[in-house]
C-alpha cells in the first residue's frame, strides 16, 4: 500500500512490523473545515516555551523552523540529525502535516537532542 | 554581547569536585550548568547526567536527556553551559562541537584539562555558533563571559 497523496483527508503511520516499515491507513478522516481549525502548538525546548498558532492541515516544517529561530538556533541545526521533535515522548516527522502526524488540536511538542558527547571517540 | 554568567565561588567549586569526584583522574565527565528562566545570566547550580565513562570521552543518551529536559520544564529552568573534563590539555574536539546539550547560538562549552584537577587553570571556553560550529575564546576574554562572584 502507498502513501496516500491526500494527506488532508486520510491519516496513517508507520509502523514496524516484523522488522519492515509500512504504511498504515487509518479509518479516520477529517473534513475541510476540520483542516482549518486553528490550533496552537507549544515547543519546549530547553526548559523554556515557543507557541504558535496553526492549522491542522499546515505542514510542521515552516513552522518548526520559527521555532527554531526563537530558540537561537540556526537553520544549519535545523538540517542536524542530532535535533529531535517528539510528542508524548514519541517522535515526530516533521516533513508532514500537523493532521498527518495525528496532532489536530493544542499540543506540546518538545525539541531536543538526541545524543549529547564529549571527547575524541 | 550579553552580559557575562555569574557563578558563585561556592557553585564553581561544586562543579569541579563533582568533575573530579567522578572522574577519579581516570575518565571524562560532564555537567550542565543550570539558570533560572528569569535570571538566565545568574548559574543556580547544575546537573550531572548519566554518562558513558572512559578516558577520551563522554555520552549521554536519549532517555537521561528526556530526563533532564522534564526536570528544566518542570523547575523553570535552563542550561546555560556545559562544562566536561579532558584527560590532558582543554581543547574542543569535533566531537565536542558535533554533540553539544544545547544548539543556541551563544551557547557556552567549558573545557577542564587533567579531568579537573587544576580546576579553572588552563581550562578552554568554546561559543556555539550554530552547524555543528564552535569558537574558542582567548583566555583574556573569559571575563566577558563568566563573572565568578557572590550574589
Amino acid at each position: 500500500m502507498g502513501r496516500p497523496a491526500d494527506m488532508h483527508r486520510t491519516f496513517g503511520v508507520h509502523v514496524l512490523t516484523k522488522g519492515r516499515m509500512r504504511w498504515k491507513e487509518t479509518t479516520m478522516t477529517m473534513d475541510a473545515t476540520a483542516a482549518k481549525k486553528q490550533m496552537t502548538v507549544t515547543y519546549e525546548y530547553n526548559g523554556q516555551f515557543f507557541p504558535d498558532a496553526v492549522v491542522p492541515n499546515q505542514q510542521i516544517e515552516a513552522s518548526w523552523h520559527k521555532a527554531l529561530q526563537h530558540f537561537a538556533i540556526s537553520p544549519a541545526d535545523a538540517r542536524s540529525q542530532n535535533l529531535g521533535l517528539f510528542l508524548n515522548g514519541n517522535p515526530v516527522d516533521r516533513h508532514q502535516s500537523f493532521a498527518s502526524a495525528g496532532i489536530t488540536e493544542n499540543a506540546t511538542l518538545r525539541i531536543q537532542p538526541l545524543v549529547q558527547g564529549t571527547g575524541q571517540r | 554581547m550579553s552580559e557575562p554568567i555569574r557563578f558563585s565561588p561556592a557553585l564553581l567549586e561544586s562543579i569541579t569536585d563533582q568533575l573530579r569526584t567522578c572522574g577519579n583522574n581516570e575518565a571524562e565527565c560532564v555537567v550542565y550548568v543550570t539558570a533560572a528562566n528569569e535570571t538566565p545570566r545568574k548559574a543556580d547550580g547544575f546537573i550531572h547526567p548519566r554518562h558513558s565513562r572512559s578516558a577520551v570521552a563522554t555520552e549521554v543518551a536519549l532517555d537521561d536527556l528526556t530526563r533532564i529536559w522534564t526536570e528544566l520544564s518542570a523547575t523553570n529552568k535552563r542550561i546555560v553551559c556545559q562544562v566536561h573534563t579532558h584527560p590532558g590539555s582543554a581543547f574542543h574536539s569535533s566531537r565536542d562541537d558535533e554533540l553539544p546539550v544545547v544548539h543556541s547560538n551563544g551557547f557556552l562549552s567549558l573545557v577542564l584539562p587533567a579531568f579537573g584537577q587544576t580546576g579553572l587553570v588552563g581550562a578552554h571556553l568554546a561559543v556555539y555558533k550554530g552547524g555543528g560550529r564552535f569558537s574558542s575564546v582567548p583566555g583574556d576574554e573569559l571575563s566577558e563571559f563568566f563573572d565568578i562572584a557572590d550574589g
